[in-house]
């Protein structure tokens, strides 16, 4: 069971399939996320998202507690949870890392029901060179104009696809609950305070290189938190710092950015491709339109970008009417499977072309 | 001669020549001799006919001065409208009673607007019901709820507001809901103050001024009976009991009568140890959907004019804060969101398919469900209109009619495509509803104001600009 269920947690529901060892079989959330009833499905199977926690309880033998989003459970809430469901005999994985009293309520789940994660940090801090290490691995970063524009469904997506085609890929996502999805999470120091930049820049491409020496993958899928360039001076996208640093760390041999539908785009990105070439040495492969849709009144209002979620149908049906080659909705079987055909046609002919040029 | 028009709007401050460029939303200062080209398009010979010549070329450069106008009259939203109903419902009201204690003369309900009139109505704790369920099933996507009560007066259905409390903290379990309503205050009690208080409402109180212009509107219903003393008791108390939450929760809504003089009421609010450190929204009588129009007086216009010039230099810092009337504080609300807009929405060209300024998303950015479960935009449009009902609590959204509302310049395309103040216009269905259909005509004798309103907007900013007036650290105060 997944509690508290919101929105984003839905790439974890569409791409269950690279769950290890596990199955999603139940949503629960609060009365008031609006969510309740509504139905996710996805290659034939269906989730109702549900309200009852203790009657779920019984659909299930793991509750992973995940954040909130929208709406903020109080720690009491959460702790009553935690203990209904320990006495219910049911196994926990406690993820939440908005949570105040994290390690208290950690503390209250018997070692024996606690499945804890840390794949990720067995990577951290091995390797000891005073510089960064070059990565043979072709990497293909994953960013977004924004935040909320599918960043994690879209690693998500792709992953499914590579693997479905026989390669072996790496993953890092900016959440640590990826994990459970065989992915790595992107280390705590990358947003802390306990490290210079400079030091951050090097830590991040060790922990990646050792993701490399460690899985001998075939392609590694890196993923920016966030959003990367300022919009403006307000909405500033934490002025695209952890994309920057990314970007010296693990250089990327492709990218695809992921962008919220605007009715005014007609499928050319070229110029913003650009832009995060210059600054971070993007090459942009291709681009995924998300089912969101800014509400500008809002922003305009709040000060604050303001996302509506439209849902995938429009988006594809957009997608065919700019008839580009490199304009995907990558969440959509099709959309996928193209994506990653045109990322393999780039990076093979990237390949090919600096083979000639050592020679 | 320029091969085609300019798609821009001309204006003069202050013996300053400025030009606001449609397609890039932006004001720029000029010389005069090239505000008097764009004017006539008439240009002298000689040197001074190649000066102009060349700044116009920078200019055009510069991307100003193109012709383009949006060709297809389409709000942004209209195409996603579904998802914006489904996910991003903002605010909720409920009209919980029709009824008032007062009799205001000019209050919407007095009879002497063809919107409302006061009536014995009461929401039925079903229908609140649903439209709370409504609301917790359509705002997924939005941070915060916020569910508003509105009347008559609200404080009438006092114990049918907890209920609907209770309802709601319930429905929305897991979320920060934000409480409000508009109150007259005269039933402010201490029993009702402790739930306001729990609950965290914001409460805007209305008070038009000192004892004698307070009364003169509002009376106690089938009396002569000002409520200038009970009010004044009231927020008294509520201060001396909860001052903290007296000083973030609590503002007022000014009535300015605009036949009468404004010195009083400006006065008044500057000095009373109740109000004077308070947030005001004041406004003069809205004659939108009155039998007859409000004419403003010579003497209340000349007050006005002078408060506001000394809100300017409040504005800038050449005075205090304590200084300016609180009824004036916020009067330059329109120029902070026109900088806003003007910092923010930058770009080279009018969109091919767009539309006007004005209209709200009908059914996402707020609701309003009257008594008797009927959706429509706000509480400013007519209860009684047919157009402008955009559903109801039994089936939803009407989406067919919301899209008209929200299409209203589809009433007028041609006219709005070709307005220089297509981004600022503020009409929408309220200005057009004639309660049997949106008019065209009716829209039209609402434009000559909006335009206006526009143009003395813009000069208010261009002044403020130019005095250094900042909107961030007006946003800060």
């Amino acid at each position: 069971m997944i509690y508290p269920y919101s929105k984003a947690y839905e790439p974890y529901v569409l791409y269950s399939e690279l769950l290890i060892n596990l199955e999603i079989s139940v949503l629960v959330t609060p009365n008031g996320s609006g969510l309740v009833g509504r139905r996710i499905s996805h290659d034939g199977k269906t989730w109702e998202i549900l309200n009852n926690f203790t009657e779920a309880l019984s659909k299930c033998d793991i509750v992973w507690f995940v954040n909130d989003e929208k709406f903020k459970l109080s720690e009491e809430t959460i702790k009553r949870k935690v203990c209904e469901a320990v006495s219910r005999g049911k196994r926990i994985i406690f993820t939440r890392t908005d949570s105040l009293n994290r390690e208290k309520i950690s503390n209250i789940i018997p070692t024996q029901q606690k499945i804890e994660l840390e794949k990720s940090q067995r990577m951290e801090d091995k390797l000891q060179a005073e510089y960064c290490y070059h990565i043979d691995t072709p990497i293909l970063t994953v960013y977004g104009t924004e935040a909320g524009t599918d960043k994690l469904a879209v690693q998500m997506s792709l992953r499914r696809e590579f693997i479905h085609r026989g390669y072996r890929v790496a993953s890092i996502s900016s959440r640590i609950d990826s994990e459970l999805y065989g992915m790595y999470a992107m280390p705590e120091f990358m947003i802390g305070h306990g490290c210079s930049e400079a030091e951050k820049i090097r830590r991040y491409n060790h922990y990646a290189k050792q993701i490399e020496i460690t899985e001998h993958p075939d392609i590694m899928i890196v993923g920016v938190p966030g959003g990367t360039l300022p919009y403006d001076r307000i909405d500033h996208n934490e002025y695209g710092i952890v994309a920057y640093e990314m970007s010296f760390a693990v250089p990327c041999d492709g990218a695809v950015m992921c962008m919220p539908y605007n009715p005014s785009f007609e499928g050319d990105f070229s110029d913003f491709a650009h832009d995060m070439e210059l600054v971070f040495r993007y090459k942009t492969i291709c681009c995924h339109v998300a089912a969101a849709m800014p509400d500008m009144k809002t922003t305009m209002e709040n000060r604050k970008r303001h996302l509506v979620c439209l849902e995938g149908e429009i988006i594809d049906k957009k997608i065919e009417q700019y008839n580009r080659r490199n304009v995907f909705n990558i969440l959509s079987k099709k959309g996928a499977e193209r994506a990653v055909q045109l990322i393999c046609d780039v990076l093979s002919e990237d390949d090919e072309s600096s083979e000639e040029d050592r020679i | 001669m320029m091969n085609e028009e300019p798609f821009i709007h001309l204006f003069q401050v202050n013996k300053r020549n400025y030009c606001y460029d449609v397609n890039k939303n932006q004001i720029i200062e000029i010389p005069k001799k090239v505000y008097q080209y764009l004017l006539t398009n008439q240009i002298p010979d000689g040197n001074e006919g190649d000066e102009i010549k060349s700044y116009v070329e920078k200019l055009k450069e510069k991307g100003f001065l193109k012709s383009n106008h949006s060709q297809v009259s389409e709000h942004p939203a209209t195409e996603c409208y579904k998802y914006f109903v489904d996910n991003d419902l903002g605010q909720l009201t409920l009209q919980v009673t029709q009824k008032c204690n007062l009799d205001c003369s000019y209050c919407v309900y007095s009879g002497n607007y063809n919107n409302r009139h006061h009536a014995d109505k009461w929401m039925t704790f079903e229908i609140a019901q649903k439209a709370i369920d409504y609301y917790v099933a359509h705002s997924s996507d939005e941070e915060e709820v916020s569910l508003g009560f509105y009347g008559g007066e609200p404080l009438l259905a006092f114990d049918f507001i907890k209920e609907c409390v209770a309802y709601a903290e319930e429905a929305f379990e897991g979320r920060k809901v934000l409480y409000s309503f508009t109150t007259n205050g005269t039933l402010l009690t201490d029993e009702k103050l402790d739930f306001l208080v729990q609950y965290g409402f914001t409460i805007l109180i209305s008070l038009d001024g000192p004892e004698h212009i307070q009364n003169r509107h509002r009376k106690f219903a089938n009396s002569e009976i000002g409520s200038f003393q009970t009010l004044m008791r009231n927020i008294s108390n509520l201060r001396l009991k909860y001052p903290n939450y007296y000083k973030s929760n609590i503002a007022f809504n000014t009535v300015l009568d605009q036949r009468y003089p404004l010195a009083d009421i400006a006065e008044f609010m500057l000095t009373n140890e109740n109000v004077r450190d308070s947030k005001f929204m004041a406004s003069t009588i809205n004659d939108t959907y009155a039998d007859t129009e409000v004419k403003y007086s010579s003497t209340f216009i000349e007050e006005y004019e002078y408060e506001k010039f000394k809100t300017t230099l409040w504005l800038v810092g050449r005075l205090d804060k304590q200084q300016i009337s609180p009824i004036m504080r916020d009067s330059f609300a329109n120029v902070r969101k026109m900088a806003i807009v003007f910092d923010r929405f930058n770009q080279e060209v009018l969109s091919y398919k767009g539309h006007r300024g004005g209209p709200c998303i009908p059914g996402v950015r707020k609701l309003f469900v009257t008594v008797e479960g009927k959706f429509y935009p706000c509480e400013r449009v007519s209860e009684s209109s047919k157009v402008a009902q955009i559903g109801d609590v039994y089936s939803g959204i009407n989406e067919e009619k919301a899209l008209s509302v929200l299409n209203i310049e589809r009433i007028s395309t041609e006219k709005c495509k070709n307005c220089w103040a297509y981004f600022f216009c503020h009409l929408c269905v309220a200005q057009a509803d004639d309660g049997n259909k949106m008019s065209r005509c009716k829209l039209c004798k609402a434009c000559g104001e909006s335009k206006m309103n526009v143009e003395e907007t813009m000069k208010d900013y261009v002044v403020l600009r130019a005095l250094g007036y900042n909107q961030d650290i007006d946003l800060d105060r």
